[in-house]
């Protein structure tokens, strides 16, 4: 087990590295210069080349990236061209907003998801499974947009009951966790459920039920252990993608999280903010599946013995 | 002087078929459609069949996991289809079952000793440091050693995990077992042995065996009585000897052909059964077999032969004979 989390832990490191380059490069295939946003449209070419020199975009790429990758390590992510302060202290700001708003969609989404897709697969066939089946579709399908307009129409502006944007209270966040876990929430019903019915056919659920075992204990403890573990994996993956989707459901709902610091940024053309956001939320995507990785061979006694083997 | 100690009358269990979006029932399947048989206690019941017959289905019923659509089953005389869930509890620890596919029937994220041991803590016949001792006891006397214990079931060959399969059956100390295709998934080499290992337990134990299997050969080194199903009905059952010497239904000469012998004098020709087992739930009306039997006739088409005595212990259900 031990050389198992270590292994993989080596592995993320070459992803990272891959991580920070890809980083690197696309910001500076963006279109526009960095140095005129900052300087200004106005600005003389004389006072432009010295900003440039300023922030370093003179020196050769592989310059660049060596400065970049030497800052980096020292957890230093650079200064922010636009509010003149230290990335890292903005996406301190900043990233506990997000990930208060993505595990509260994610807690929201396995909640309502596991719960229906089990209601789904022990019923099933039944009008329960049926309308659960229904939602998990509409949930899935609905474009976030969309979704977060009509909760704010229906929940903010016709009953007011919740903020239509922005932040401070547990209020505000109901409706940005609802739009941007709609969509796993979905998902998560629906693989609950397939799985829950692939391991509620296997004979050892028959056998547990000949033992004399009750129906709580079958479905509790042989079959939902067993049926939990592939949707733990996508629960983990939907973390990931969440984080991702955060910037849309941000940007709608006026949350000041990273999501928005970097549309902002890219507007500005905030290379160092840019940078930073994307690398942060790229390393968080890698730690949380190593996480799940863990957690997986951790319950899977297959996987967990099998990697002496080598095998995976 | 035989015993009965499982009995049932009159067994149907139809499933039924659902179609399109409102799934409304459109018809059923006929997995068992009225059969009755008993299994003298001690002995060995081999149902045989091709699948698809309903084999499985009637080991299900008997051991109440599926409830019948109609019909009795008793136990030690004693009706079973009616029992509330406290009294079905305790019957539970009488009767149990061991499948086909080992894999499948072992819980993946249970070690052994946990398989065997949430039994015997569920029927209380053990508790704390006993309950493992008791765990283990049986686990031996399956062939399975005590290290085995906290192993997991992915660990073990397919072989290994049916003596695991027993022994979890049998920890709860029942008096009869329904083993259903308990070789079938294993390499010939490992039948043997299991085959071996469950006629010996049945002789210490005193079990009582419904054999469920589609391989005659299989059959005859266990069983004391023999069943054959046909898509849903018994057509022929017999004492063992009587039926490898005697069989009288066509269905039944035809699977017996099928076996392979080792006596390179015995003549045999192998009877070729015509087509696939019908759909059950549109079953052939008159005889269900006459649209594959070699010697069907008219009657056959419309007339449902009736299971009649033909010698002691020995019926038919044929309008041949
Ligand atoms: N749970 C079920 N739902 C619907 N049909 C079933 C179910 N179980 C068995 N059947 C059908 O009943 C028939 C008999 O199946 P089974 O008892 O498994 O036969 P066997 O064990 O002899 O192969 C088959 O046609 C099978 O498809
Ligand atoms: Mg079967």
């Amino acid at each position: 087990m031990r050389t198992y989390i270590v292994q993989r832990l080596l592995l993320s490191v070459p992803v990272i590295f891959g991580v920070s380059l890809l980083v690197f490069s696309i910001v500076r295939l963006l279109p526009g210069d960095p140095a005129i946003a900052v300087a200004g449209v106005h600005a003389t070419p004389a006072y432009i080349s010295q900003v440039r020199e300023e922030l370093g975009l003179d020196k050769g790429l592989h310059v660049q990236y060596y400065l970049f990758a030497a800052n980096l390590l020292r957890g230093d992510l650079g200064t922010s061209t636009f509010y003149k302060r230290p990335v890292s202290a903005i996406l301190l700001e900043r990233f506990p907003r997000t990930l208060e708003l993505t595990v509260a969609a994610l807690l929201l989404a396995a909640l309502l998801g596991v719960t229906a897709g089990i209601f789904s697969a022990v019923t099933r066939n039944s009008i329960i499974d049926g309308a659960a089946m229904l939602a998990s579709l509409a949930g899935l399908a609905a474009p976030v947009f969309w979704l977060a307009l009509m909760l704010q129409l229906f929940f903010a502006v016709h009953l007011g009951i919740f903020p239509s944007a922005g932040s401070g209270t547990i209020f505000h966040l109901i409706l940005p966790s609802i739009t941007l876990g709609a969509a796993s929430a979905g998902l998560l019903a629906r693989m609950t459920r397939s799985s829950m019915l692939e391991v509620l056919r296997q004979e050892y659920i028959t056998t547990a039920r000949a033992k004399g075992l009750s129906e709580t204990i079958v479905i509790g403890k042989h079959a939902l252990k067993n049926a939990l573990i592939p949707v733990l994996t996508v629960l983990g993956l939907q973390f990931g993608s969440l984080l991702g989707g955060a910037v849309l459901t941000e940007t709608i709902f006026a949350w000041p999280g990273v999501g928005r610091l970097l549309v902002d940024a890219i507007l500005t053309r905030d290379y160092p903010v840019v940078q930073g956001t994307v690398l942060v939320l790229s390393v968080s995507f890698v730690g949380i599946n190593l996480a799940v990785d863990i957690l997986y061979a951790y319950l899977d006694p297959r996987i967990r013995f099998d990697v002496k083997g080598g095998a995976g | 002087m035989t015993e009965q100690l499982v009995r049932i009358e009159n067994l149907k269990k139809y499933f039924p078929v659902r179609t399109g979006v409102l799934s409304r029932t459109t018809g059923f399947i006929k997995a068992v459609d009225d059969i009755s048989f008993s299994v003298n206690k001690g002995e060995t019941y081999g149902l045989v069949g091709e699948s698809g017959s309903g084999k499985s289905t009637t080991g299900r019923v008997i051991l109440q996991l599926q409830q019948p659509t109609s019909g009795k089953v008793f136990f030690r005389d004693r009706e079973i289809s009616t029992l509330n869930s406290r009294q079905l509890h305790a019957m539970r620890k009488e009767m149990q079952i061991v499948f086909q596919d080992p894999y499948s029937a072992l819980n993946p994220r249970m070690t052994v000793g946990e398989a065997i041991a949430e039994g015997l803590a569920a029927h209380r016949l053990a508790a704390g440091r006993g309950l493992q001792e008791m765990a283990i006891s049986v686990m031996e006397s399956c062939g399975l050693s005590a290290y085995h214990y906290s192993r997991y079931p992915h660990e073990f060959s397919g072989g290994q995990r049916q003596r695991i399969v027993i022994a979890r059956a049998l920890s709860l100390q029942p008096s009869f077992v329904v083993a259903d295709e308990p070789v079938s998934a294993l390499d010939v080499s490992i039948q043997a042995q299991i085959i071996n290992l469950l006629k010996n337990l049945q002789e210490k134990y005193h079990l009582t065996y419904l054999f469920i299997s589609h391989d005659l050969g299989v059959v005859r080194h266990v069983s004391d009585n023999v069943g054959v199903m046909y898509l849903g009905t018994l057509v022929e059952e017999a004492p063992k000897k009587e039926f490898y010497a005697h069989p009288l239904h066509p269905y039944s000469k035809a699977l017996l052909s099928a076996v392979p012998t080792t006596d390179p004098l015995a003549k045999k020709q192998r009877i070729a059964l015509k087509g696939q087992i019908p759909n059950p739930a549109a079953p052939p009306p008159g005889c269900r077999f006459h649209t594959r039997c070699p010697h069907v006739m008219t009657v056959c088409r419309d007339t449902v032969p009736l299971l009649r005595t033909v010698a002691p212990g020995h019926s038919v259900a044929c309008h041949l004979v």
